[in-house]
């Protein structure tokens, strides 16, 4: 078995990627799955906290966390769709109107 | 040992596909690497005895919220858009470098409070359905509530966010509810 | 039962880490006792596809007042092999501009996440690959993963009808997941457990205790929203516009040709068979059979009176009285075989009239439009589904009376 530095490393290193997809990347949909990579590797961590605890509440906030997660995702998606409408693009740098 | 390889397999494997996920020029790549991590990070849950939320996360991840990106890619048909506007410019690769400095850090704080701590026995019935469900319906069932809540107020909002007009608020908002 | 930090955990354990481990670290005698029931597994599954595609062709051909395949073999039986040795000595042909990998890897996909879901099948007591504590869940996770490979396929093959197959499929899975979910769920709250061979001992007991046969009218109306939701998930006939071939072409196998479009088509009757196995394991009893102890011998026989007479009074010709006679035979048969006959046989059987009744509406049911399809999944199946669980826990208190500890605080 794995000690549970390991698995923390991959967390960490799963969540600097997804935060260098956010920072870098211009395509909103792209962003938004850098989101949910941080959010997974948040996951992760949890997880191995609940096993390294012998405990169980770990688990129950993994499953909160892909709820929200779920939720977040069908609200971004509409805002990409709706952008696109507006603008007849993804890319982050051309939403800069605040009223379309 | 052989649970030693595998974790290494899949956290190899996961790290690549994420790192796939952020470089790649096309949306459609990017959406199909995420699963593939999204998949091996199933593989790491059900190591850590949480086999129903390693289930959970195919069953969401995997097979709604991804097919959902995908969808949406195809809808909005992106091919590369971002392939000619220059990806790589100096300042952007900083914005990266820097990310990867603070998580270094984090690492070694993380590192340095946890030290050589080991798994301790697992409790019987870790990670089983009866006490997740047990713990859901009791502790966190207040927190259960607000999430169901959360979720009807996204069906809403998604519905509302993306209609045209009044009279075809139903038929663009069935796509994207789902 | 022991008390962990002031949370009770039941002493059941499965997917805990050790046994989990013990999953994954088997000894070599274990992993090849496990490797060769993944071969047997394999093997059926192919087998039963080639069966099927054949049964497909006979029904089509009779139900359209055809014979279907006559030519290879007893009426045809071997056609499906030969089919399958002219597909791959064909050339597989790529177009120019596919996107090459995505295209070589989708059909192995689409074929996996339908063959990952038999590890939980329970075929038979002991023929079963793994029981997992959270069977039902694990065959929805692996069978919803197919529709990826579905949109690989369309996006693959860089041409439109194959991207409109695609997207098709995949609004249809999403949706159609929901109903699904929704409807097995009065199962579980009254077997109280995910794990395959926990539903199927729950219905032990005779034909009554079938979870179709009881608590009506709620438990029909899950299995037929659980089966629709099914046929949805397959993209079988009235929901196979992914693959419409009147208005996509072929949908999303248009540019497969030889060995990747015959694995397409397997992968399609082994979801299928899967669909059909755990509707079976569900709502029909699994592998068990249909004891009709529970019911009076003089019902039942006056039930098969009235139906044969009715079926003599509707004949027209000699050949449909000698198939009536045929029937009756075998109803005997298996009326005096149900305690002899193992479980397999049970299971077979049960999976096999579902699937024909599969076949059967493929060929005689009109292709729904996708809108007609979202106003079904969500504006009926959803609904009904949730007065479905409502219903049912409403019965199940009934009969077990409210428990003790109703309110947990």
């Amino acid at each position: 078995m794995p000690a549970p530095l390991e698995y923390l490393a991959v967390s960490c290193i799963l969540f600097g990627i997804g935060i260098a997809g956010v920072l870098t990347r211009r395509n909103l949909l792209v962003i938004l799955m850098s989101i949910e990579l941080m959010l997974n590797s948040a996951n992760l961590a949890f997880l191995t906290f609940s096993r390294l605890h012998g405990q169980l509440h770990g688990q129950v906030i993994a499953i909160f966390v892909m709820t929200v997660a779920a939720a977040e995702a069908a609200i971004g998606l509409a805002i990409v769709v709706a952008l696109f409408r507006q603008t007849g693009s993804v890319r982050i740098d051309e939403a800069t109107r605040l009223r379309g | 040992m052989l649970t030693t390889a595998i974790f290494y397999v899949l956290s190899f494997v996961c790290i690549l596909a994420a790192l796939m996920t952020v470089t790649l020029s096309n949306p459609v790549s990017c959406a199909l690497s995420l699963i593939l991590c999204l998949a091996c990070l199933a593989g790491l849950y059900a190591q850590l005895a949480a086999g129903y939320v390693a289930v959970l996360q195919i069953l969401i991840y995997a097979g709604a919220i991804m097919v959902l990106f995908l969808f949406v890619v195809m809808l909005l048909n992106l091919s590369d858009e971002e392939a000619a506007e220059g990806r790589y410019d100096v300042i952007r690769g900083l914005k990266g470098l820097i990310c990867f400095a603070f998580l270094v850090d984090l690492y070694v704080l993380v590192e340095v409070s946890l030290g050589g701590r080991i798994y301790g026995c697992p409790a019987p019935g870790l990670g089983s359905l009866e006490a997740i469900g047990e713990l859901l319906f009791t502790r966190y069932m207040v927190s259960f509530e607000v999430i169901s809540l959360l979720l009807t107020a996204a069906v809403v909002g998604v519905v509302l966010i993306t209609r045209k007009g009044p009279a075809s608020a139903l038929a663009a908002g069935r796509g994207g509810s789902s | 039962m022991q008390e962990i930090n002031g949370v009770s955990y039941l002493t059941k354990q499965i997917w805990t880490d050790a046994t989990w481990l013990r999953f994954l670290s088997l000894n070599e005698l274990g992993f090849f006792l496990m490797l060769i029931a993944g071969v047997l597994v394999l093997t059926f599954v192919l087998a039963y596809g080639t069966f099927v595609v054949w049964a497909e062709r006979k029904v089509a051909g009779h139900v359209q007042d055809r014979l279907g395949p006559m030519r290879v073999g007893w009426h045809g039986w071997l056609q499906t092999l030969a089919d399958g040795i002219k597909l791959m000595m064909k050339e597989d042909i790529y177009p120019t501009l596919a996107d090459k990998p995505l295209f070589v890897l989708a059909p192995p996909i689409v074929f996996l996440s339908a063959f990952v879901g038999y590890a939980v099948v329970p075929f038979s007591q002991n023929a079963q690959m793994a029981d997992l504590d959270i069977g039902v869940l694990y065959i929805m996770a692996t069978a919803s993963l197919g529709v990826i490979g579905l949109i690989m396929a369309g996006w693959a093959s860089n041409s439109k009808w194959p991207l409109y197959g695609a997207m098709r499929s995949a609004a249809l899975t999403v949706a159609y997941g929901i109903p699904l979910g929704l409807s097995i769920i009065p199962v579980l709250m009254v077997a109280g457990s995910l794990s395959m061979q926990d539903l199927v001992q729950s219905q032990n007991g005779g034909i009554l205790h079938w979870n179709f046969f009881r608590c009506w009218p709620f438990m029909p109306l899950a299995f037929i929203i659980f089966f629709i939701s099914n046929l949805a998930e397959t993209n079988r006939v009235p929901f196979d516009i992914a693959e419409a071939e009147s208005e996509l072409v072929g949908g999303y196998h248009t540019e497969y040709s030889g060995v990747s479009f015959s694995v397409f088509f397997l992968a399609e009757y082994a979801a299928m068979y899967l669909a059909c196995a755990v509707t079976t394991t569900l709502f029909l009893g699994g592998y068990l059979p249909p004891d009709l102890s529970g019911i009076p011998l003089i019902l039942s026989l006056a039930l098969l009176g009235i139906f044969l007479f009715w079926r003599f009074k509707t004949f027209h010709d000699r050949s449909q009285v000698s198939e009536a006679i045929f029937c009756a035979i075998l109803v005997a048969a298996i009326t005096l075989l149900w305690g002899v006959w193992p479980y397999f046989f049970w299971f077979l059987a049960k999976t096999g009239v579902l699937l024909y009744l599969m076949l059967h509406l493929r060929w005689t049911l009109p292709r729904l439009r996708i809108d007609q399809m979202m106003y079904m999944c969500w504006k009926v199946l959803t609904p009904v589904a949730f007065i479905n669980i409502l219903g049912t826990g409403l019965w199940w208190m009934w009969i077990t009376g409210i428990p003790k500890n109703w309110w947990p605080y």
